[in-house]
């Protein structure tokens, strides 16, 4: 049992640990209730927070203990577990805020969905490190999808749409191993089109897309593909159409109208538009270096709901301004990178691929989160990781990024016991 | 594996770019833009929700019988809350709401731990009176807040039973359905609670800017956005409140019910049930305490009795066996059955008294014969029309039905019991299928037995018979009035339904029951220039003495109302129930009493204090301003 040179990334681990630290103050400094108590007190969000951040530093140094190939070779069964889990909650949940989605044992609650997520990315993995395995071939992305949809229609199913979207950031981990650009394009085009279409005149927007078309045809294409161009001219027209009928018919009232909000916060302000313009308003009158510790008074006189959770950004905004907004964001932005890194130096396609698989969650989940708060995205319920209060998602980010880590850590072994 | 290598940066191209734009957003929301730091520094917007008025409940002779009071809840902002010296505050509190000093900072305490920088209660509803007295020296201290809110009073102290009453929300009540929200008032039972649509209005929304300090400072965007709060719509019940109110006076120091109907609408005129309480006593901040002590009265005050209580109809049920037997040719208007202080043929049971014999069916009813209405019920059952015994129980039961025996007869307040009128599975059940015979279920003729009826469906079938065989749903609603009660009025329909009785028959019924009164079993119901049609009923209990049942109708012709009243344990129907019943409907068709003695043997009456079940406590409920100091009706001296 010779263990050679355990290298850590001390890199991630210090932001780690700064993070929840930071999430644990600024959970503090949300919950008004703050003045009698100390930091400590466990009737208070920020009390259990220090509990779970306990209990999560302990999840840590026990992942990263693991034997590496373990890990791996248990990517199925957690599969299986989690699915397991996310169906049982259809049935025996609890419903909190409209969405069936928490496991209720006496006074704590856990939610499965989001341990589903490293389900996920440990199968995607497993599935797709096989020998010989390509993303050529049709079936095998076939499966792949099929992997990531089933949680995801089983969240979606909870009523928890938000954890259901995160699934399809995977997207990004099969682009990554060989998925045709043409998949990806499509949807950034697409999401594009959307956003235009629900901007400007239709008409407009067509206009323009056939001009911009013309020109590409004439002059880059030189009067080649005419078929493809026609088509992409009417899969254009039928987003750009489209979008009206997804809105009115498939979205339930509160999503069109948190979508209306994103393009028009006046439309109804005190409705859909309300958390968004308070939101707003709250990191905006932070100014440059914020208000100060404990200052913010938006966050004072409770103006922004759920302030601990899901809208723990507008407090860090309105506390430490621009300057600590930012950090945070470079912060995370620092964090990304060492995961990429950390997936393009492993020696193994697993942790490349798992590697990945936690990058593009992460991004997911900052991207939407901070993207709302700013009034840039939609508002999705789903925390800020390891800055929202709840252990469920600390848990889960922890145990996602420690797994990531543990690969990192142990690669030489790899390496050696390959060699 | 080149190729994927530049994926891989494509991927933290994407991500870095992502991010960078939100950096450089928040530098536009936070240091560029003045607009957000300046509205949101200086002026934050608060959402105030407006509480509706509730609706207005007039009586049928256009007395307002139900109205709003405002109550007044202290809030206070532990870190706002500023006082000269806490003994000036503990005085103040003390002398003017009335409570101790040390509840008073027990709550103060509690909302400082609770959250320093939000409302919390510091009192709640606090009512007119104590508040005004408060209000003078409000002044003197900072941090504390009032929310008015609306609750009842009721301009006459009675029913209670069947008006309900509001108090706050229930958390599953907020689950339900998401307009609640924790403090609302909402109808719990009765007339609150089923027409609470109607009644409960529109919540509005007002929404201020405020400055740091919590002040407001304006109208947010010119008050666009804000809804005004819609008050409740006004409605005009059925019930006459003089009439109830005199009802229930009746009925003081008894137990059971009064229950009148018009019959050609099915207004319910008076709903009584006894003991009764002032529906004022759950107002307001009083509601909890007093709400306990009702409970725990062993009379059982909050049992709404007319509507729930089953009772053993006893002898008013031969009317409706009269009917059915008439109607399916078992007895002709001229077939007797003779009587020998019982009934023969099963060994003398059940027993009669000492009458004429023997008699027909109007000389039956006159005398409240047994054994006649024992004779024509199995006559009935075994008359070989019916294809066997069973078929002919089916269809007697069947018109029992139509009279609202046996099933809920859809009034409209909550809670209604059905009573008990067995099918032959039943019956089945006990003896075996196909192994009973007419003479098993014999107390059904004479309204013993299996057959149970709440005080409403007696009413309810006297005035099917006052209508000779029009059945006309009974109810409480009668008008709805849009906005303005001038403008606009919405009149109830309710279903009318032909019973399949030849009015024939229902004339020698109702002739009978004038005989009852005018020299029969209810003598004691007789009134001057009013023909009075009734039927007394003694029914046997399990729990002591009978109870006396007398249900009627008057006037014979054109009849303007329908009675049934249950006097538990007291005794004979002709004794206690008819002269009640005779009471209410003079007072309703004269509004005054001729006969002082009659009403004061029936005020001085008390058949609480000979129950041993309930020994006469005093039950003083805590009122918390002298008007308010009243006693449970059960105890007070109705004299």
């Amino acid at each position: 049992m010779e263990r050679k040179a355990i290298r850590l990334d001390y890199i991630s681990i210090v932001i780690f640990l700064l993070m929840i630290l930071l999430g644990w103050l600024n959970i503090y400094a949300a919950s008004s209730t703050f003045d009698q108590t100390t930091l400590f007190d466990i009737n208070y969000s920020y009390g259990k927070q220090f509990i779970w951040i306990l209990f999560a530093l302990f999840l840590a140094g026990f992942i990263l203990n693991l034997d590496s190939k373990f890990i791996e070779f248990i990517s199925y069964p957690v599969y299986v577990l989690s699915i397991g889990s996310i169906i049982l909650v259809l049935f025996f949940g609890k419903e909190v805020n409209g969405a069936k989605s928490w496991f209720e044992i006496g006074s704590f609650r856990i939610q499965p969905a989001e341990f589903a997520k490293i389900g996920t990315a440990m199968a995607l993995s497993k599935f797709m490190s096989t020998l010989n395995f390509t993303l050529d071939k049709f079936k095998n992305r076939l499966i792949c999808a099929g992997f990531i949809l089933l949680p995801a229609t089983i969240v979606l199913l909870q009523n928890d749409t938000g954890s259901a979207l995160v699934f399809f950031s995977f997207i990004f981990v099969l682009f990554r191993e060989g998925l045709p650009s043409f998949y990806l394009i499509t949807i950034f085009y697409s999401t594009f089109l959307a956003v235009l279409a629900l901007l400007f005149n239709k008409i407009n927007v067509i206009a323009v897309i056939v001009a911009v078309d013309i020109i590409l045809f004439f002059f880059v294409f030189r009067k080649k593909f005419i078929v493809l161009h026609l088509l992409a001219i009417l899969y254009s027209a039928i987003i750009v159409f489209g979008v009206d009928f997804v809105r009115d018919n498939v979205l339930e009232p509160h999503q069109r109208k948190r979508i209306e909000a994103l393009f028009n916060p006046n439309s109804d302000p005190l409705g859909a538009g309300w958390n968004v313009t308070q939101s707003k308003n709250a990191i905006g009158s932070g100014g440059f270096i914020g208000k100060g510790f404990l200052k913010g008074m938006h966050t004072k006189y409770d103006f922004v709901p759920e302030q601990d959770t899901d809208f723990i950004f507008c407090t860090i905004g309105e506390e430490h301004g621009w300057l600590g907004a930012s950090s945070i964001i470079v912060l995370f932005l620092l964090l990304l990178w060492r995961l990429v890194e950390v997936g393009e130096t492993s020696k193994t396609r697993y942790a490349r691929i798992y590697s990945y698989g936690v990058a593009s969650v992460l991004f997911f989940h900052i991207a939407v989160n901070v993207g709302m708060t700013i009034g840039l995205a939609p508002v999705i319920g789903i925390p800020l990781p390891f800055f929202s209060y709840g252990g469920s998602s600390l848990f889960a980010f922890t145990t996602m990024l420690f797994i990531a880590l543990n690969f990192y850590a142990n690669r030489t072994n790899i390496l050696s016991s390959k060699g | 594996m080149n190729d994927l290598k530049v994926r891989g940066k494509i991927f933290l191209g994407i991500i870095t770019a992502v991010l960078c734009i939100y950096i450089v957003r928040l530098f536009f929301l936070q240091v560029i833009s003045s607009d957000f730091s300046a509205t949101a520094s200086k002026n934050l917007i608060k959402k105030i929700v407006l509480q509706p008025a509730r609706g207005i409940m007039y009586d049928r002779k256009n007395n307002i019988y139900v109205t709003n009071t405002p109550i007044f809840d202290l809030m206070v902002v532990p870190e706002e809350l500023k006082f000269p010296d806490s003994a000036t505050l503990g005085d103040v509190f003390e002398s003017t709401l009335q409570i101790p000093r040390e509840n008073i900072w027990k709550n103060i305490e509690a909302a400082r731990k609770y959250n320093r920088k939000k409302p919390s209660l510091l009192e709640k509803q606090i009512d007119a009176f104590r508040f005004t007295t408060l209000q003078e020296k409000l002044w003197e201290f900072e941090g504390i807040n009032t929310i008015v809110r609306n609750t009842r009073e009721y301009k006459y102290p009675a029913g209670g039973n069947f008006l309900g009453y509001i108090s706050e929300v229930s958390k599953s009540d907020i689950e339900k359905n998401e307009y609640y929200s924790q403090g609302d008032l909402i109808g719990k039972i009765g007339i609150e609670r089923n027409y609470e649509d109607l009644l409960g209005g529109r919540k509005g929304i007002k929404s201020v800017m405020v400055d740091v300090h919590g002040r407001e400072v304006g109208v947010f965007d010119d008050g666009k956005h804000d809804e005004k709060p819609i008050k409740g719509k006004d409605i005009q019940i059925s019930i006459d409140a003089e009439l109830q109110a005199f009802a229930e006076q009746l009925m003081v120091n008894k137990i059971g019910s009064v229950v009148a109907i018009e019959p050609s609408s099915g207004e319910i005129l008076a709903f009584v049930s006894a003991p009764s309480y002032d529906p004022n006593l759950l107002s307001g901040g009083i509601l909890p305490l007093n709400y306990k002590k009702l409970k725990q009265d062993s009379t059982l005050p909050l049992f709404n009795r007319p509507l729930m209580a089953m009772y053993p109809p006893g002898s008013v049920f031969k009317l409706l066996n009269a009917l059915v037997a008439l109607e399916e040719g078992i007895v002709t208007p001229g077939t007797t059955f003779g009587c020998a202080m019982g009934f023969l043929r099963n060994g003398g049971r059940p027993a009669c008294h000492s009458h004429p014999s023997p008699t027909n069916v109007s000389g039956a009813i006159q005398y409240s014969c047994n054994a006649y209405f024992a004779s024509i019920y199995i006559e009935m059952l075994n008359h070989s029309k019916y294809k066997d015994v069973y078929d002919g129980y089916e269809t007697w039961r069947k018109y029992m039905t139509l009279f609202g025996a046996g099933r809920k007869i859809g009034i409209d307040i909550p809670n209604e019991k059905p009573g008990m009128l067995p099918r032959k599975a039943y019956y089945d059940k006990i003896y075996g299928a196909n192994r009973w015979k007419a003479m098993t279920t014999l107390s059904n003729s004479i309204g013993q037995g299996e057959v149970l009826m709440t005080p409403l469906q007696m009413a309810n079938a006297v005035a099917c018979i006052a209508n000779r065989g029009y059945y006309v749903q009974p109810h409480f609603l009668k008008k709805i009035y849009e906005g303005n009660r001038a403008e606009r009025e919405t009149f109830m329909n309710f279903d009318t339904i032909r019973i399949p009785i030849r009015r024939e028959n229902f004339e020698i019924v109702v002739d009978a029951m004038e005989q009852v009164v005018l020299a029969g079993t209810a003598r004691s119901a007789w009134l001057p220039d009013i023909s009075v049609c009734g039927k007394t009923g003694t029914a046997q209990n399990p729990h002591g003495e009978d109870h006396s049942v007398f249900i009627a109708f008057a006037p014979k012709e054109n009849p303007k109302i329908a009675i049934a009243v249950i006097v538990e344990n007291s005794g004979y129907g002709g004794t206690w129930a008819a002269p009640i019943s005779s009471l209410v409907i003079e007072k309703y068709l004269k509004r005054e009493i001729v006969d002082q003695a009659k009403l004061q043997r029936i005020l001085d009456a008390d058949f609480i204090r000979k129950l041993n079940v309930s020994k006469p406590k005093k039950v003083t409920v805590k009122a918390l301003k002298p008007a308010r100091l009243e006693t449970v009706k059960t105890n007070a001296n109705g004299a």
